[in-house]
C-alpha cells in the first residue's frame, strides 16, 4: 500500500514538474505512454530492447563467471592476491568510459569489443566482492570434506557454493545495476542499435518523450529481475538461515 | 608425512612436530610419539588441556601433513572422524548432511544408525534447528554411515551436560561396538576413557609423548565402579609421576 502511495507520488511530481518546466523539457506521462506506445508498435522497443538485454546477459555472466573464479582464487591463495591485487585496484579505479573508449579503439567498433568492455567494468566488482567471501571461507568444514573424501562437485555444490552466495547475491545485485548502465554508454558510443543508442537519437532530437521512453522500461525490466529473479532465488538458497535455534 | 600399506590400521610415529606462534617464534608440540592403534580396538589419548591431542590427530587424519615422522595405514582404509564441534553443513538437512558424506552407503544400515542414536524424527531438520547433544549424533551417524575401517572421535562429548554426555557414551559404546569399528577417542575426561576404551594412552605436557600405557581388561558392559574407580587411581598416580 506504501509502495502504492510512493508510486502515486513520484507520477504527481513528475506531473507537475512538466507544468512547471514546460512539456518539452519534461513530457507528461500520457506522452511518454504514448510514445512507448508507438515505438512498441513500430517494433523498434521490443527489438532495441532483445539487443540491449543480450548484451547485459552476456557482458554479466562473462564478469561473474570470470570474477568468482579469480575472486576465489585470489581470496584462498596468498600469492596470487599479493601478485594481482595492483591489478585489481587499477582497474577498480579506472573510468568505465576510459575502457569503453580503449576497447573500441583497440578491438574495432564490434560487438565483441561492446560486451568485452562492459565486462571489464564489471570485472573488479565481482573480484573484489568474491575475495571477501573466499576469505571467509569456513575452514572447519572444508576440513570435514576432506576427511569424508567428498568429491570435487559435492564439495563445490554443497561446501563451497553455499558459502559464498551471499557475496554472489551481493554480486550480482550490483552487478546488473551497474551492468546495464554501462550497456547503454557502450550502445551510445559505438552500437548502431539497443536502447542506448536509441537514447542517442533521441538525445540529438532534444526527444525527451522519446528519451523517456526507451529508459523507462528498461528500468522496470531491471527492477523485474531483481524482485522475481534475485531476490526469490537468494530467499530460497538461504532458506536455512531463517530456521529457529 | 603418511604412508600406505601396513598391517596395524595405524602405525603412528612422530618425531617432531613444531608449529609458529604468532610472534614467530617456533614451538614443539609433539616429540618422538608412537605407537599402533590395532585392528578392532577401542583406544584412548588423554593427556591434559593443551598438550597437542588435537594436533596429533589432525597429523593422524591427514589434515596436517608438516611434522617429521611416520603415519602408516592399510591402503584404501576408510577413515571418519567426529570433531569437536559437530562441524555439519548448515544449509542441509540432517538426512542430507549424512548422505553428502557416505553417497555410497547401504540406505538400510544407514537407517539403523539413525534409528540407533534417535534421529528418525530429525531428519528434515536443519542444523541450527538441534540442539548441540542431537548435533553430535548427527556428527556421529555421518560418521559411522561411511562405514568406517578406523573412527577418530576428538573430545565428542565436551561441553555436554552429564546425564546427556552420559548416554551419549553409552550410545557410542554400543555402535563401536556392534560395528567393530577401530577407534581412538582424544579426551582429557579419564572417566570416560575408562568407559569406552580398551587401552589408555596417556600424553605428557609439551612436547607431547605417550608416559604410559594402560590396558582395561575388564569387559565395558561388565565394568564395576570399583574397577572404574582403581583404573583412574592408576592414571592419576602415572600423571603425576615425572616421565622417564
Amino acid at each position: 500500500m506504501l509502495r502504492l502511495a510512493s508510486l502515486l507520488l513520484l507520477f504527481l511530481l513528475w506531473q507537475s514538474a512538466s507544468i512547471f518546466a514546460g512539456p518539452r523539457v519534461v513530457p507528461e506521462p500520457l506522452t511518454v505512454l504514448t510514445t512507448m506506445w508507438h515505438e512498441i508498435r513500430s517494433g523498434a522497443l521490443v527489438f532495441n530492447f532483445g539487443v540491449t538485454l543480450m548484451r547485459v546477459a552476456a557482458s554479466f555472466t562473462i564478469a561473474m563467471l570470470l570474477g568468482t573464479a579469480i575472486g576465489l582464487v585470489m581470496g584462498r591463495n596468498k600469492t596470487f592476491d599479493r601478485l594481482f591485487d595492483p591489478w585489481l585496484i587499477v582497474l577498480l579505479n579506472l573510468p568505465a568510459l576510459v575502457i569503453i573508449v580503449l576497447a573500441y579503439i583497440w578491438i574495432g567498433l564490434t560487438e565483441a569489443a561492446a560486451i568485452g568492455a562492459v565486462a571489464l567494468n564489471k570485472l573488479p566488482v565481482t573480484v573484489a566482492t568474491i575475495r571477501e567471501g573466499a576469505r571467509a571461507l569456513d575452514n572447519n568444514l572444508e576440513e570435514m570434506a576432506q576427511i569424508f573424501r567428498m568429491p570435487l562437485a559435492t564439495r563445490l555444490r554443497h561446501v563451497l557454493l553455499p558459502q559464498l552466495m551471499p557475496y554472489i547475491a551481493a554480486a550480482t545485485r550490483s552487478g546488473l545495476s551497474l551492468v546495464w548502465k554501462i550497456v547503454l554508454v557502450v550502445e551510445l558510443l559505438g552500437r548502431s542499435n539497443g536502447v542506448g543508442f536509441e537514447i542517442g537519437i533521441a538525445f540529438q532530437l532534444f526527444d525527451v518523450a522519446l528519451l523517456l521512453a526507451y529508459a523507462l522500461p528498461f528500468v522496470g525490466v531491471m527492477l523485474a529481475i531483481e524482485t522475481f529473479l534475485v531476490q526469490p532465488i537468494e530467499r530460497h538458497v538461504s532458506r536455512w538461515r531463517h530456521q529457529p535455534a | 608425512m603418511s604412508h600406505v600399506g601396513a598391517i596395524n590400521q595405524l602405525d603412528v610415529s612422530v618425531l617432531r612436530k613444531s608449529y609458529l606462534t604468532a610472534s614467530g617464534e617456533s614451538r614443539l608440540v609433539l616429540r618422538d610419539l608412537a605407537f599402533v592403534l590395532h585392528q578392532g580396538e577401542v583406544c584412548a589419548l588423554i593427556g591434559p588441556s593443551g598438550s597437542g591431542k588435537t594436533t596429533l590427530l589432525r597429523l593422524m587424519a591427514g589434515l596436517d601433513p608438516d611434522f617429521e615422522g611416520t603415519i602408516t595405514h592399510p591402503p584404501d582404509q576408510k577413515l571418519a572422524m567426529v570433531f569437536q564441534e559437530p562441524r555439519l553443513l548448515p544449509w542441509r538437512t540432517v538426512a542430507q548432511n549424512i548422505s553428502l558424506a557416505a553417497p555410497a552407503a547401504d540406505p538400510a544400515d544407514v537407517a539403523q544408525i539413525i534409528d540407533s542414536l534417535g534421529l528418525t524424527d530429525h531428519l528434515t531438520f536443519f542444523p541450527g534447528e538441534l540442539s548441540l547433544g542431537l548435533a553430535r549424533r548427527v556428527a556421529l551417524a555421518r560418521a559411522l554411515a561411511i562405514k568406517p575401517d578406523v573412527l577418530m572421535l576428538d573430545e565428542p562429548f565436551v561441553s555436554l551436560d552429564n546425564s546427556l554426555a552420559v548416554r551419549l557414551r553409552e550410545e557410542l559404546a554400543a555402535l563401536v561396538e556392534a560395528r567393530h569399528v577401530t577407534s581412538l577417542l582424544v579426551t582429557h575426561d579419564i572417566e570416560e576413557a575408562i568407559r569406552l576404551v580398551d587401552r589408555i594412552l596417556m600424553l605428557s605436557t609439551k612436547p607431547a609423548r605417550i608416559i604410559a600405557e594402560i590396558k582395561i581388561e575388564k569387559p565395558r558392559r561388565a565394568m564395576t565402579d570399583a574397577y572404574a574407580a582403581a583404573i583412574k587411581n592408576e592414571v592419576m598416580e602415572r600423571q603425576l609421576k615425572p616421565p622417564a
